[in-house]
């Protein structure tokens, strides 16, 4: 594997490699020039990566970082020479490169710790490879596997669930209150553009009814407009107050806007139900007593800069459950890749005895000429029904053995056993497969 | 052989609740025991399950028929969902506030007296006494989960409004379905009671031909029935809610534990 990303290259490497999906199928092609036997490319806004499975290491290698410059001379038209991409390059080998892609698909490598989008992307990367028929039987383990990783990490830790951004985080913190934000009203003083981000966080968590509050109606319209609400101006605030359920708060305005008295008339108004209020602007809007209202919850910018840290902190605790899960995972991956040294010995060892028992039963038939079609048949099935049988079991140590690390003393050992003779043609991977 | 390790296994499971309940607390605060927490849940609910089973087994009835009976079966239909929750979801946040009524109600299973040969005293059993009892067991079973949403609609209000936010705040579900759910199994459990409650009176009137003595523990529960409906009547009233309702619950879950396991005692038709 060869690749660069948010961490070691700037944007303007990064770009000149990005592969939009309609360039996909064209870049791929042009892995199957390469001396590598499978490949599957995974670009995102945040880094690009080939993965690989070949026969020699360094040539491998070497071939995907020229690969890399084409790409970026023939898609972008930006001449990058091999000295220039080699500082922002890393490169992963065998399991190593196993562990990199599972740690990518599960967000560990993610610029926001955690985020699920990228395992969407994995997903693609290996969905247009397979269509371009550039991945073989190692590619597709690997890549189940790492879907399979990210899988497991959003179900079995909390590793994606809490906001790391403040207009997100007020979403959630109203989640904490409100049952559903489904056709809840809000109401927006001042448009700022994390109000704003926010407000569209709501209204995609079913805020319904949306009001825009400014000092003069005009603007308030313009604002109004360009969310999708209606307009009121400042002076109506206290009365908008009672009806709403979620208010943000972002104007420039230097005193409070919202005072605790207006609060306290609007939770009576509203017969106890909550209200939630969003303080984002700097001097504040809202004067801080409201918190102390019974039924009224306020959050100022700095509450919810605290959510974001508390909630990076939990997903950083997360993330050392999903390592858990990828030491797992990676384990799964080294007995599959270890099994797949034996394969050959186990085709062999069939041909072998497949071979003797078609012989036998071939001579068995000429010395009973009599036998009616039904009876052949029987004596056939149960022929083959003793040759799975026997199987069975030095097949399964065979590949326990190779799961083991002892595969080259399985083969020998059973080579010697059934006289195999040398199985031709090792099978390129080795300790994971991935170059 | 077996009877005698029911008492040992529900004295070891009271234990383990306790520890439960402790490394639950500590979850509302921060992260750490969450092993500890789940391994001490499925450790106490098994043994207690178990002991539950060989009760069972060994009186070969329902555990309805003594304060120590019906005391272990109280309390595991209350932990029983809660397990569940705890394995499935892996949401540890119950735990913190059922465990030690849990715990309270096996403790009580303890302290009470050995099952009876005879069950009820001087007195058949009868249809009306079952209908009494089944209805203000589960009367009391509602209340008590009533009392773990209360107190778990405090825990996570204090969360909001001190912006602590421990792995608990993750857990809990919002404050709005808390108070709904604390309101509907205090429906639920008025009901109970109340169906409980004329069925005791209909068996006094046929059994002794007075409506009610003046036992303590009818005076106390008629208590609890009128305290359970203002809080049914503000709600449906004035739409009252929130952190008052939740106390309101709690203090009345409180009561009705105090009822249970201490009234009893100075009961004299009352042994449960």
């Amino acid at each position: 594997m060869v690749g660069l990303n948010h961490r070691t290259a700037p944007v303007e490497v990064r770009e000149a490699l990005a592969v939009s999906g309609a360039d996909a199928p064209t870049a791929l092609t042009r892995l199957r020039g390469l001396p590598v036997s499978e490949g599957v490319l995974l670009s995102t806004c945040n880094r690009t990566e080939v993965y690989a499975v070949g026969r020699d290491v360094a040539e491998c290698e070497r071939a995907l970082v020229d690969y890399l410059t084409g790409l970026a001379a023939d898609l972008h038209g930006r001449a990058l020479s091999r000295d220039a991409l080699e500082p922002f390059l890393y490169r992963r080998q065998g399991l190593a490169a196993v562990e990199h892609l599972f740690r990518v698909a599960a967000g560990l490598d993610s610029m926001i710790l955690g985020e699920t989008q990228i395992l969407g992307q994995v997903r693609t990367a290996h969905r247009q490879a397979a269509q371009a028929q550039t991945v073989g039987k190692v590619m597709h383990q690997l890549f189940h596997q790492a879907i399979a990783v990210g899988k497991r990490a959003q179900t079995e830790t909390r590793i994606g669930q809490s906001a790391v951004s403040v207009s997100y985080a007020a979403v959630e913190l109203a989640r904490k209150v409100f049952q559903t934000l489904e056709g809840r009203r809000c109401l927006a003083i001042g448009a700022g553009e994390t109000a704003k981000l926010t407000v569209r966080h709501l209204q995609a968590a079913g805020v319904r009814d949306l009001v825009v509050a400014n000092r003069t109606l005009d603007r308030a319209e313009r604002l109004a407009r360009e969310i999708n609400g209606r307009a009121i101006t400042l002076d109506e605030v206290p009365r908008v107050l009672s009806e709403v359920d979620v208010v943000i708060s972002s104007t420039g305005a230097p005193g409070y806007v919202v005072t605790r008295q207006q609060v306290e008339q609007a939770v009576r108004a509203r017969r106890g139900r909550p209200i939630f209020l969003f303080d984002i602007a700097v001097p504040r809007d809202i004067e801080p007593g409201v918190a102390h209202v019974e039924g009224a919850f306020l959050y100022d910018i700095d509450d919810l800069e605290a959510v974001v840290t508390a909630n990076l902190a939990e997903r950083q605790q997360e993330a050392r459950k999903v390592e858990r899960i990828i030491a797992e995972e990676v384990e799964r991956f080294r007995q599959w890749a270890a099994s797949l040294a034996v394969v050959p010995t186990i085709r062999m060892l069939r041909e072998k005895v497949d071979a003797i028992r078609e012989q036998e039963l071939a001579r068995a038939f000429n010395r009973l000429p009599d036998l009616t079609e039904r009876q052949r048949e029987v004596i056939a099935a149960m022929t083959v029904s003793l040759v799975n049988k026997i199987l069975n079991a030095p097949t399964q140590q065979l590949k326990g053995m190779a799961g083991e690390g002892a595969a080259d003393e399985a083969i020998q050992t059973v080579s010697r056993l059934f006289d195999l003779g040398r199985p031709a043609g090792q099978p390129a991977v080795e300790g994971g497969g991935s170059g | 052989m077996t009877a005698a390790l029911v008492l040992p296994m529900t004295g070891s499971a009271a234990a383990l609740y306790t520890l439960t309940a402790l490394a639950h607390a500590t979850l509302i605060f921060r992260r750490g025991f969450e092993r500890l927490a789940s391994w001490s849940t499925r450790m106490a609910w098994t043994l207690h399950t178990a002991g539950l089973a060989l009760l069972v087994t060994h009186t070969g009835r329902a555990p309805v028929y003594s304060l120590f009976e019906v005391s272990m079966f109280l309390a595991w239909l209350l932990f029983t969902p809660y397990v569940y929750l705890e394995y499935v979801h892996r949401n540890q946040s119950v735990g913190a506030v059922l465990a030690p009524v849990a715990a309270a109600v096996l403790v009580t299973a303890l302290a009470a007296p050995r099952p009876a040969a005879d069950p009820f005293p001087g007195v058949p059993p009868q249809q009306l006494l079952v209908w009494h009892v089944g209805m203000t067991l589960l009367g009391y079973l509602f209340f008590l989960a009533a009392f773990v949403a209360g107190a778990l609609y405090l825990v996570q209000d204090r969360n909001l409004r001190r912006k602590a936010f421990g792995p608990i705040y993750h857990m809990l579900p919002s404050l709005e379905w808390l108070d709904r759910s604390a309101g509907r199994l205090v429906t639920v459990g008025f009901a109970l009671l109340t169906l409980g409650v004329a069925a005791g009176i209909s068996f006094a009137r046929v059994t002794w031909g007075t409506f009610w003595h003046a036992d303590p523990k009818v005076l106390f529960t008629l208590l609890l029935w009128l305290v359970y409906g203002g809080y049914l009547a503000l709600r449906q009233v004035r739409c009252w809610g929130g952190r008052r309702a939740a106390w309101w619950s709690v203090a009345a879950g409180a009561a009705v534990l105090f009822n249970y396991v201490f009234i009893n005692m100075a009961s004299s038709s009352h042994r449960f």
